[in-house]
């Protein structure tokens, strides 16, 4: 994972998938709210690391959003994650 | 070795065979992600590395003893599980989790199947041992620890295995305090190959694989066993990684030629809904697949055909749909087939059919076929009150009788008794297996139309209410002993998951709906990993129940 992506961007797509399936889902309130609480069961936490491989072209562990289970969570690890690569890279 | 009837009294004996007679054949192969991760075994490499292992096994003393195999999915759990099998070790396949309600079974099982040593990765052990030793030195019990560290003695001699003895323990769906242990016999198993080989036609060679766990009895003896029993190819992947993208799973099938791939309903219904038009399924060739098993749960019509249409133009052949029925307790396959039938259903009279009545009707209730029963089983359809044989023409339950039949639960004689032993009326002189589920026979086809058994089968995984209602009822909220009733109903062809909850007065006029609803569903995620379709709160004394208590589910179902 070595490719720069924009955050907000997939802050956008992972809340875009979530609001698929959470009724009354905000991506500004919830973004701290753990995917569970918000009512996603294990298959769908393990379908919205998809969305992720869809955006960022790599694969992702299956298990990410049960490892950073909110969005906040989860995308400061990718970025965090680029970020490292980009410095080994260089 | 080969019995008189020309056919292999061991899995192992096969085996050995193929190493001897076709060395360089692809035995398994295991692939995470692309074709580029694949990593395969030869029959010749696959015996080698059995043989070690098996030898390690025998050196430490563990002939006899229960082992427990903690692998994720791979190739070290078919060596190890092989070893065992070659050694007269018992095992015992686990789920790997972090989840810590997962972790609690794994300890109850360790226990209870008395585990003297678990098989593992170096580092799965590091990843798990805190938490297991944790738990484990709670309750004072060594286990050891073998490793792909832990190194042996090449000087021993592998033992003569009697046929009747225990091969595995497969535990099954019981609840997570109570978990049972079906015990297998090498018996059993070579009875049950020989029960799919002929229901799927499969020939010397056959390639069968998919995505189904390791652990599972589906995933262990349909997907991994049988192909090995019969010289061919074993393909698989990471559970994980078909539920991630289910197309992996179609472009496995399509890039080894798979014949079998066998999934619970849920699997098919995963590619109908998440296989996106944006995929690139171009190089996807479905035809290779002839037997396409739809097992384990009840297997919907509606996603069959929706599957096939989805997927007729990737050559996927409708015919090859092949309803299935099984369970730990008979080693797996009681029922299917034959092959290429496709899906058939009944269409029976509505009214009669809620008495237990079979009467053929225009319209009404719509039940698939599940197959004809194995030539090598009996299975009988018994009053489950009376114990009297029913009537052609009358639902009761299940009953099987045969090789395949397991040797019961481990440690569970009570249950034994009643549920391996059981004696139909009039008697036979047969033992039987009384399966807890309902149905009907015609023309030599079995028809599954629903359980005794108080479990919800929801996406695949058995669920007791009982251990959701217990969690529920545990919230600070609510209030409490026997105010919650969990239930599945069905809508739009979909089995989904339920919740009724009583919630002390109190708390119901002062506290957030929506917050109380989130620390609930959190709560049962986090034990149970998995979300309720829908949550009612009500006040104490709303849920209807028996005179004695009992709730009634089905008066749930109308208030939902």
């Amino acid at each position: 994972m070595n490719n720069i992506f924009c955050k907000d961007t997939l802050i956008s797509k992972i809340a875009e998938y979530v609001a698929e399936r959470v009724d009354g889902f905000s991506k500004d309130l919830h973004i701290d709210t753990s995917f569970s609480r918000l009512g996603l069961d294990s298959a769908a936490h393990v379908q919205l690391t998809a969305v992720i491989e869809d955006y960022l072209q790599t694969d992702v562990s299956p298990t990410l959003a049960f490892d950073y289970p909110t969005i906040n969570a989860l995308v400061n690890y990718l970025v965090n994650e680029s970020q490292n690569n980009i410095n080994k890279a260089s | 070795m080969v019995n008189s009837k020309g056919k292999y009294v061991l899995l192992m004996d096969a085996i050995k065979d193929y190493a001897n007679n076709q060395p360089e054949h692809t035995a398994c192969v295991f692939q995470t992600r692309g074709i580029e991760t694949a990593k395969k075994l030869t029959y010749q490499e696959l015996i080698l590395a059995v043989n070690t292992r098996a030898k390690l096994l025998i050196y430490l003393g563990y002939q006899h003893k229960s082992v427990a195999l903690l692998y994720p999915t791979g190739l070290d759990f078919v060596i190890n599980f092989l070893a065992c099998l070659l050694a007269g070790v018992i095992a015992v396949p686990l789920n790997v989790t972090r989840n810590a309600k997962q972790l609690e079974r794994t300890i109850n099982i360790i226990e209870d199947a008395n585990v003297q040593a678990i098989l593992t990765t170096e580092d799965t052990k590091i990843m798990l041992s805190e938490q297991l030793a944790e738990l484990l030195l709670a309750d004072s019990y060594a286990v050891a620890w073998i490793t792909e560290n832990t190194a042996g003695n090449d000087n021993v001699s592998l033992p003569n295995i009697k046929p009747s003895s225990l091969a595995f323990i497969q535990y099954t769906s019981g609840s997570t305090s109570n978990p049972k242990g079906v015990m297998v016999s090498h018996d059993n198993v070579v009875n049950n190959m020989e029960a799919i080989k002929q229901a799927c036609s499969n020939k010397h060679g056959v390639v069968i694989g998919g995505w189904l766990p390791q652990f599972h009895d589906m995933g262990l003896v349909g997907h991994m066993l049988h192909p090995l029993y019969m010289g061919g190819t074993y393909i698989f992947m990471p559970p994980m990684n078909f539920i991630q993208r289910p197309s992996r799973w179609l472009h496995l099938i399509s890039h080894y030629k798979i014949e079998c791939s066998a999934s619970p309903n849920f699997g098919f219904e995963h590619c109908v809904n998440l296989i996106s038009d944006k995929e690139d399924l171009s190089d996807l060739d479905l035809s290779c697949w002839r037997v396409a098993l739809n097992g384990s749960e009840p297997v919907s019509e509606t996603t069959m055909s929706a599957f096939a249409e989805k997927f007729a133009a990737y050559g996927f052949n409708a015919n090859s749909f092949f309803p299935t029925y099984g369970m730990a307790e008979t080693t797996l396959f009681v029922s299917g087939g034959p092959h290429s039938r496709g899906v058939s259903t009944v269409t029976l009279d509505k009214e009669p059919f809620t008495q237990g009545k079979i009467i053929d009707a225009e319209t009404g209730i719509d039940i698939v076929n599940c197959g004809a029963i194995a030539a090598s089983l009996t299975v009988k359809i018994v009053n489950p009150e009376t114990l009297v044989s029913c009537n052609d023409n009358t639902i009761g339950e299940i009953w099987v009788s045969g090789s395949s039949v397991a040797k019961g639960y481990l440690n569970n004689p009570i249950k034994n008794q009643s549920d391996f032993n059981a004696q139909v009326i009039p008697a036979d002189g047969k033992r039987y297996l009384r399966t807890g589920d309902l149905g009907f026979i015609k023309s030599g086809m079995l028809y599954v139309t629903g359980r005794i058994k108080e479990l919800l089968i929801v996406r695949g995984r058995n669920l007791y209410p009982y251990d959701i209602e217990r969690t529920c009822n545990s919230y600070q909220f609510s209030s409490g002993g026997n105010g919650s009733s969990v239930f599945t109903y069905q809508q739009d062809n979909k089995i989904k998951l339920a919740a009724i909850i009583e919630i002390k007065k109190r708390a119901l006029a002062t506290e957030d709906h929506v917050q109380i609803s989130n620390d609930i569903k959190s709560l049962v995620f986090m034990q149970h990993e998995i979300a309720f379709d829908k949550l009612l709160l009500v006040k104490p004394g709303t849920i209807p129940k028996t005179t004695s208590g009992k709730i009634k589910r089905s008066a749930c179902i109308d208030l939902i």
